[in-house]
């Protein structure tokens, strides 16, 4: 059936799913019991409420107790009495506990004052943007105020551009389009930056890493133009639960702001449960796969019909599980068909999803399976069960994925089901590792010359800088535009630096890392039409030539992938397998920037001197993908019933790598990685150290940074690691390492240490992939010899200064 | 130690930014830009051709006989002034530079006729109605010759805050002794500051704010007006170019010639409808941000002369243009040929059905193929929407015979006026199977479209069989 199609009359959705019941048959029931490890209760919460804040308009506070809020939650009222107030805050409450308001009603409050004023709404996705327009709409029409608000993105067409610009009171946008959109067209813009009362940013977790550092950039830009015109806007930032958010904040908004986090939302009891596949295979140890082990338990939260969100981790396991609980009976809904399961992710066409969100709101959806594309704050309502299929990889997330079940008066559970993975098996065998206090920290680093440049270019480009104004665009600016003349994109003329080039800089540099480019998956009919999106990297695997491509449950094979013009032609197809495409991916090095020189033999006396052969440098590499076979996989057994080859050519990324290679023992020297059962494994877990620690040197996030290793790498010769940037061109953290290598070292000798940790855990050298391999011993060992390594490198390199001026 | 302890121990030591001093940070960051210009090459205006020495005295080549050239000089950078005709402009914000050229509205036609000089003398003549049939904008028909404004612009980007108007150029008439003369002015920023003190001068002398004056130019909806808005807000001042009555020439430029000549560019249109050539020494609008980059690096104005040059034979060449198409829409001048069927698209879009139609028969008689079969579908169709099919019909009969897709629209109308208008369902017949036999050869060229066409045809040859098949006993 085609999403558009009039979906059939809903059954009236269950109110209030005893969930006590449910837990209760879960944990009697002989064949799962068994397999839950951990079982923790949250108690519920009562709400707690403050009166409006005296400065509300009684316009406004009658059209929201027409939507039913009577009187706002204690962490509302003080947001809102803060924003109007002119705080910058940071508001830092749970999935569901009212965030938007904190924002709309001093937003509507300064527009009734004076209906010249603006204010613009950033938010990480276009879906989330959209969201938040209904919602504003439906205030603003129940409150019967004269405000317009509008999304301004991609999507906005050319015609309506321009009553955006001159006539919306909120302008709904992402950092993308600000980047290249608003500001350096912002003399179409002169209403909305010389009237501008409020900058609020949803979802500030997102901000982080080199993403975060370029948003932080953009508001730089921002605030300069708005001093240019005259404004100077108050944030409202919102934030899920993060280690730092005043510190990201504030990083991002280059202020200080005020935390409120009191949150007085209420909250059913909450449930969280750890479930560990059984072993199918004692011999092997082999588990239950993740994907059927999700069925068993979601299956069983549908049949009690418990509406549920099942996270599915990547796209492929989505629409697996997607089709399987279709197949499971729904006891409740006996008769109501495929439209009580849904798919959920990045690839769905936007009328689809908001069909679909629609559709859980009401109750009609009672199982959704998604990504993490459901993590962010789309207005689904709150759900009796969330079950997630794998560990996302990060506790932040992970509770992000668990909150979305929890209503605010009824109990609710949440399930994570381990996979087979190392770092799952850890977590599951380690509760303490996610109900500690542990949660990751959002680090940005703004200030980064590469990031940094691209911004100042912008700058220019928007309004001449003037010298006073290089602070306010970062410490380094004055360096960066010197910089910038010499190579002739400005001109400085006094105290003054001009745009002199064609080039429009915006474009240039993108804020995200990874591709632009999505492969259109078209249904070849008849009618033809477009069912879907993907980005070109994962096309590779998901819709070559005689792929299975699985879009909402519906299987499709892929008659033919035109790669020149990115376009995938499918034909709805029923058949019991599905293809997993293989993808190789290789690291080269194309230029070696810097490497640190072995000591040369003669000097090769001292003990030290030995140790001292590790090899360091950064440079360009070459991270190549190549797809090269596919498998068919019969579904539910999961055997392999045949494979095909991927004819595509090999996509290549040329980035920034920093590498550390280690001695191999030969020549009398050391590395400490002798004396490990597995030297690929002692060198996984050195990297995974190395990986660990790095983020928190480099401020930026962990999946900004890569791991490689190379037994016997084809640049060295020695067992090396590599450490490279997930952004195309990279952003200097290869050479940011290279410099700081000691420091790095010892960071994560001191982590390592003093981990408490056995064999390994997530927090250092990655949890053991087999017991007994002796990872974390050897690379204890490994880093000492290098820490020894460096420091004589160090006087051998202060010896040669010392020498130099004297010969 | 846990990850937070970790993390507090750095945060109190900032590691790279006293690691580096100034120096070394500097120094590192030339290489790095080095490197990112070569990873994203930007896009600079091609280098000045290597045997190419601007002479002081090329700008105004244009007109040999207002001669005010200056001997060329070598050696030091010449000063912007002392282009011919240009002067320093003290304003408010600063100083500019305009030059100032006036003309006659004719030119000998010995220069034109070799493409020297534009021929400006229809301007007068089509002031009010046969103006304001170019576009459909209010207002346009009140403008006297004074208030024409003709203005164009080269800036240093296609657009954004960064792209900044260095040259202005302007062109209005003034009433003298010997009739009405042509007034070119151009500004100039010497500096990018000094851009405040162009628009000062331009807007004050351009009455832009206090006279009214109808802006003519080419694609200046879209470009010239709204940046010239933009910049004015820069610089804080009140432009107001975007609210003006606007005869945007570009628009009836296309309506006429689209698909009849390469593109619709200006010095297509120059060389189309006047004949003329631009001299090799003159660069393109293209090249105008490398010539004006080069100029700022160099203080030498010698770098300006081919972008100036360029400049004012746009304005020039823009009211010879006007004062063409504005003869070609009152009817005047018997164009020819594809001209024919320019006018006649021209006229008909402005709903002067008389005028077009008599363009689109010169244009049926003097082209052939594809374009023929145009301008009968065209002028067919003008006589449809005066109801008279009768004059139609022939000029369908003609296109069915050609091949082609157009040949099924003329089939059809035929068919229809057979069957309905002239009662004559075994001539309409006739003309459905010659279709439906064309619409099967199409198809296999281009499947959906001409199945489309088969289907709606079958269905008529089924009514129209099931007619003669009721009226047969009657006969």
């Amino acid at each position: 059936m085609p999403p558009t199609a009039i979906p059939a009359p809903a059954p009236a959705p269950i109110a209030g799913v005893p969930i006590a019941e449910v837990i209760a048959s879960l944990r009697g029931d002989p064949r799962l019991a068994p397999n839950f490890v951990a079982w923790r209760t949250l108690p519920p919460e009562a709400a707690r409420t403050a009166p409006w804040p005296a400065r509300l308009d009684p316009r406004i506070v009658s059209a929201l107790a027409g939507r039913g809020i009577d009187s706002p939650y204690t962490h509302q009222a003080a947001a809102i009495a803060g924003a109007l107030e002119g705080r910058d805050q940071v508001v830092v409450t749970p999935t569901a506990s009212g965030k938007t308001l904190c924002y709309t009603a001093p937003v509507l409050q300064a527009i009734l004052d004076d209906p010249q004023a603006r204010a613009l709404f950033l938010f990480p996705t276009k879906a989330l943007a959209q969201d938040q327009l209904n919602e504003l709409h439906a205030i603003v029409t129940e409150a019967e105020l004269e405000v317009r608000a509008f999304t301004y993105d991609g999507d906005t067409s050319p015609n309506a551009r321009r009553a955006v610009r001159t006539a919306g009171h909120v302008v709904i946008t992402n950092p993308d389009m600000l980047h290249t959109g608003i500001l350096p067209h912002h003399t179409k813009w002169v209403r909305l930056f010389e009237h501008l009362r409020y900058i609020v940013i949803d979802e500030l977790h997102t901000y982080r890493g080199v993403f975060g550092s370029h948003v932080a950039n953009v508001l730089r830009r921002l605030l300069r133009i708005c001093r240019f015109y005259g404004s100077e806007p108050v944030f409202i930032c919102c934030s899920a639960t993060i280690a730092n958010p005043v510190e990201l904040a504030s990083r991002l908004i280059g202020r200080s702001v005020d935390l409120v986090d009191d949150n007085g939302a209420p909250r059913g009891e909450r449930t969280i449960a750890l479930y560990n596949p059984p072993v199918v295979n004692r011999e092997l140890g082999i588990r239950r796969g993740v994907v059927n082990a999700t069925v068993d338990v979601a299956s069983r939260l549908q049949e009690a019909g418990a509406q549920t969100i099942v996270f599915g981790g990547s796209r492929t396991r989505v629409e697996e599980l997607t089709q399987y609980l279709r197949e499971v009976r729904h006891g409740a809904y006996p008769d109501a068909g495929a439209d009580l399961v849904r798919g959920y992710r990045s690839g769905y066409l936007p009328h689809e999803r908001r069909e679909i969100e629609a559709a859980l709101r009401e109750g009609r959806v009672r199982t959704v399976v998604g990504t993490n594309a459901l993590e962010l704050g789309i207005d689904i309502g709150g759900l009796d069960a969330a079950v997630l299929a794998g560990y996302p990889g990060t506790i932040a997330s992970l509770w992000q994925q668990m909150g979305r079940a929890g209503r605010r008066h009824t109990p609710s559970l949440a399930v994570l089901v381990a996979s087979s993975s190392p770092l799952d098996q850890y977590v599951v065998a380690h509760p303490e590792y996610l109900f500690g206090e542990s949660i990751e920290a959002g680090l940005i680093d703004p200030d980064n010359p590469v990031v940094a440049v691209e911004h100042v270019k912008c700058a220019v480009f928007e309004l001449p800088v003037e010298e006073r104004e290089h602070l306010d665009l970062g410490p380094r600016t004055a360096a960066l535009i010197e910089a910038l003349d010499e190579t002739g994109m400005v001109h400085r003329a006094g105290a003054r630096t001009y745009w002199s080039s064609e080039a429009f800089p915006a474009e240039e540099v993108s804020l995200r890392r990874g591709a632009e480019q999505n492969v259109v998956i078209v249904d070849s009919g008849p009618p033809a039409r477009v069912i879907g999106e993907i980005d070109r990297p994962s096309a590779m695997t998901l819709v070559h030539d005689e792929a299975i491509y699985v879009h909402d449950g519906r299987q499709y094979h892929v008659d033919y992938l035109d790669w020149e013009e990115l376009k995938a032609y499918v034909r709805r197809v029923d058949v019991d397998y599905y293809t997993d495409g293989h993808l190789a991916v290789d690291l080269k090095v194309i230029d070696e920037w810097e490497a640190s020189e072995p000591a040369p033999a003669s000097s090769a006396t001292s003990p030290a001197a030995l140790e001292s052969l590790a090899v360091r440098g950064h440079g360009e590499v070459a991270v190549t993908y190549l797809a090269t076979l596919f498998k068919k996989i019969r579904l539910h057994t999961h055997e392999n019933i045949g494979w095909g080859k991927i004819r595509l050519p090999q996509d290549d990324m040329h980035t920034g790598a920093f590498w550390i290679a280690f001695a191999d023992g030969t020549g009398g020297t050391s590395s400490g990685l002798e004396g490990a059962a597995d030297v690929d494994a002692a060198l996984q877990g050195v990297g995974a150290l190395l990986r660990n620690v790095a983020p928190m040197l480099l401020m930026c996030d962990p999946r900004d940074l890569h791991l490689a290793t190379q037994v016997r790498s084809p640049h060295t010769g020695l067992p090396t690691i590599f450490l490279w940037e997930a952004i195309p061109g990279g952003v200097g953290f290869g050479e940011r390492l290279y410099h700081e290598t000691a420091r790095l070292i010892d960071i994560a000798r001191g982590l390592v240490d003093e981990c408490g940790c056995f064999e390994g855990c997530p927090g250092c050298v990655g949890p053991p992939a087999a017991p007994g391999l002796g990872v974390k011993a050897a690379a204890r060992a490994a880093l000492r010899a290098l820490a020894i390594a460096l420091a004589a490198d160090d006087a051998r390199t202060a010896d040669a200064a010392r020498a130099a001026p004297a010969g | 130690m846990t990850v937070h302890a970790i993390r507090a121990t750095i945060a109190d030591v900032p590691v790279d930014r006293s690691r580096a001093g100034d120096v070394a940070t500097r120094d590192r960051l030339r290489a790095l830009i080095r490197e990112i210009e070569a990873r994203s090459p930007r896009p600079l205006g091609p280098p000045p051709p290597p045997s190419y020495v601007p002479r002081a005295g090329d700008a105004s080549g244009v007109y040999p006989h207002e001669d005010q050239r200056h001997e060329p000089r070598r050696g030091g950078p010449v000063a912007l002034e002392s282009l011919p005709g240009a002067a320093l402009r003290e304003t408010a914000s600063g100083t500019c530079v305009v030059r100032e050229v006036r003309r006659p509205l004719a030119a000998p036609p010995d220069l034109v006729a070799c493409g020297e000089a534009f021929d400006l003398a229809d301007l007068p003549r089509v002031i009010g109605e046969p103006l304001a049939r170019l576009a459909p904008d209010a207002g346009i028909e009140d403008a006297a010759l004074e208030d024409l404004l003709f203005l164009d612009i080269e800036t240093t980007g296609l657009g954004g805050a960064g792209a900044m108007a260095f040259l202005v150029a302007t062109g209005h008439l003034e009433g003298g002794p010997a009739g009405p003369v042509f007034v070119l002015r151009q500004y100039i920023a010497p500096s990018p500051p000094a851009e405040a003190s162009l628009l000062e001068a331009l807007i004050e002398d351009g009455g832009i704010r206090d006279r009214d004056p109808v802006l003519v130019t080419y694609n200046g909806r879209m470009f010239d007006a709204p940046i010239l808005d933009g910049r004015a807000t820069m610089h804080r001042q009140r432009g107001g170019f975007d609210a003006l009555r606007h005869l945007d020439l570009l628009m009836p430029a296309r309506t006429a010639y689209r698909g009849l000549l390469p593109s619709c560019r200006l010095v297509e249109m120059e060389y189309a409808l006047l004949g003329m050539t631009r001299p090799p020494s003159e660069a393109s609008g293209a090249e105008a941000p490398g010539w004006y980059f080069r100029f700022l690096r160099t203080g030498d104005a010698r770098m300006l002369i081919p972008i100036v040059e360029h400049n004012e034979r746009d304005v020039v060449a823009l009211a010879a243009l006007t004062g063409r198409f504005a003869a070609m829409a009152a009817g005047e001048a018997a164009a020819e040929g594809p001209h024919a069927l320019a006018a006649g698209r021209l006229l008909a879009a402005r709903g002067e059905h008389e005028g077009a139609c008599a363009h689109l028969e010169r244009a049926v008689a003097g082209l052939a193929g594809e374009r023929q079969v145009e301008a009968l579908l065209r002028l067919a169709a003008l006589h449809k929407a005066g109801g008279r099919r009768d004059l139609a019909a022939p000029l369908w009969y003609e296109v069915v015979g050609r091949p082609g897709a157009p040949a099924l629209r003329a089939a059809q109308e035929l068919a229809i006026y057979y069957e309905r208008h002239a009662r004559d369902p075994v001539a309409a017949l006739e003309v459905v199977d010659r279709a439906l036999e064309l619409a099967r050869r199409l198809a296999r060229l281009d499947g959906d479209h001409a199945t489309r066409w088969c289907e709606a045809l079958l269905q008529r040859r089924s009514r129209l069989h099931s007619r003669l098949a009721r009226s047969a006993p009657a006969h």
